[in-house]
């Protein structure tokens, strides 16, 4: 069990909070909730040890493109990096629907 | 010249092979992925593509994280067997006593007769049956998967989940349609109007499960 934190540059304030995905093995669920401030933190708690560059690398893609003030909670249990970039994908989805 | 048809395999089928080809095969192998396959010669067939050839295939080791993914000629296979089949394996006492998710198991089978879809134990559970090598352990998760060619519906989904809260081990359950897997919990519950859909050729996002893979250029590795 690892636990990651990265923090980004953010510009607006989202809409409200998406919960999506499940914590089944090989799987992830994304709990992305509007934080106050021009920032946003991540949280990762992973089942799997050593993997803080490749989350790093996911995050820095994610955060390219969103901007949003946000506090994303990641919890994993073994996905992979293509899972978390979907499941961040549907959590922005739901969150600005 | 004579030809045979190829094996029919599914996702999460587990195939009883000639150990010793395989591990002559793939000369690239870990020392405990070769210790593995002589002492239980069972790999359990990834999602990927089949070809007349080849199987994704996934050895099994001891730790958690001794997985090793690899291909499999299909003339190598010995014997094929589907989580529907190793439903019909009685849990031995033994370990029902020690192992929570074999006692989950037991309970999902009385609670689930009316599901009259084929299912049945993947993972450590369903390993575990079929090879009888001890693999499972108190923290194991129950694996299930329900195979749905036709279209479930979300209430029928939900009827599902609901009778899978309080079991002794976490049951975590994938629905296989004929192109793709999903998370039986994620299609009933969701708040999205897309989840994750797993195919051969990759992941998605999607809210057609039976629906075929549309645009290949969103696959995410």
């Amino acid at each position: 069990m690892e636990q990651i934190e990265l923090t980004y540059p953010a510009k607006r304030k989202i809409p409200k909070r998406a919960h999506v995905g499940v914590v089944g093995s090989g799987d992830m669920e994304v709990l992305l909730e509007p934080a106050e401030g021009a920032v946003a933190h991540v949280f990762i708690r992973t089942s799997v040890d050593g993997f803080g560059a490749s989350w790093k690398a996911v995050l820095d893609r994610f955060f390219a493109k969103y901007d949003g003030a946000a506090r994303i909670q990641i919890n994993d249990a073994g996905g992979t990096p293509g899972i978390a970039q979907l499941r961040l994908e549907q959590a922005v989805e739901v969150s600005e629907q | 010249m004579f030809h045979s048809e190829p094996h029919s395999v599914r996702t999460h089928d587990l195939l009883e092979i000639d150990a010793n080809q395989l591990i002559d095969a793939r000369a690239s192998a870990p020392q405990w992925v070769e210790e593995c396959l002589r002492r239980s010669p069972f790999v359990v067939v990834r999602r990927g593509r089949v070809t007349d050839q080849e199987i994704p295939v996934g050895v099994r080791g001891e730790g958690r994280n001794q997985r090793w993914a690899t291909f499999c000629q299909q003339k190598f296979v010995r014997s094929i067997l589907a989580p529907p089949q190793l439903l019909r394996r009685t849990v031995p006492m033994s370990r029902a006593n020690v192992i929570p998710a074999f006692r989950a198991l037991n309970v999902l089978k009385d609670r689930w007769t009316d599901l009259d879809l084929p299912w049945g134990p993947g993972g450590s559970v369903g390993f575990e049956l079929a090879t009888g090598t001890l693999v499972s352990n108190e923290q194991s998760d129950l694996d299930i998967v329900i195979y749905a060619d036709t279209r479930m519906t979300v209430d029928e989904a939900k009827s599902l989940c609901a009778r899978t809260m309080e079991l002794s081990a976490v049951a975590d359950i994938r629905v296989e349609t004929l192109v793709c897997g999903f998370s039986l919990q994620e299609f009933a519950c969701t708040s999205s109007p897309r989840i994750l859909l797993r195919y051969a050729e990759g992941l998605r996002l999607g809210d057609d499960p039976w629906g075929g893979w549309v645009n290949m250029m969103e696959t995410a590795s």
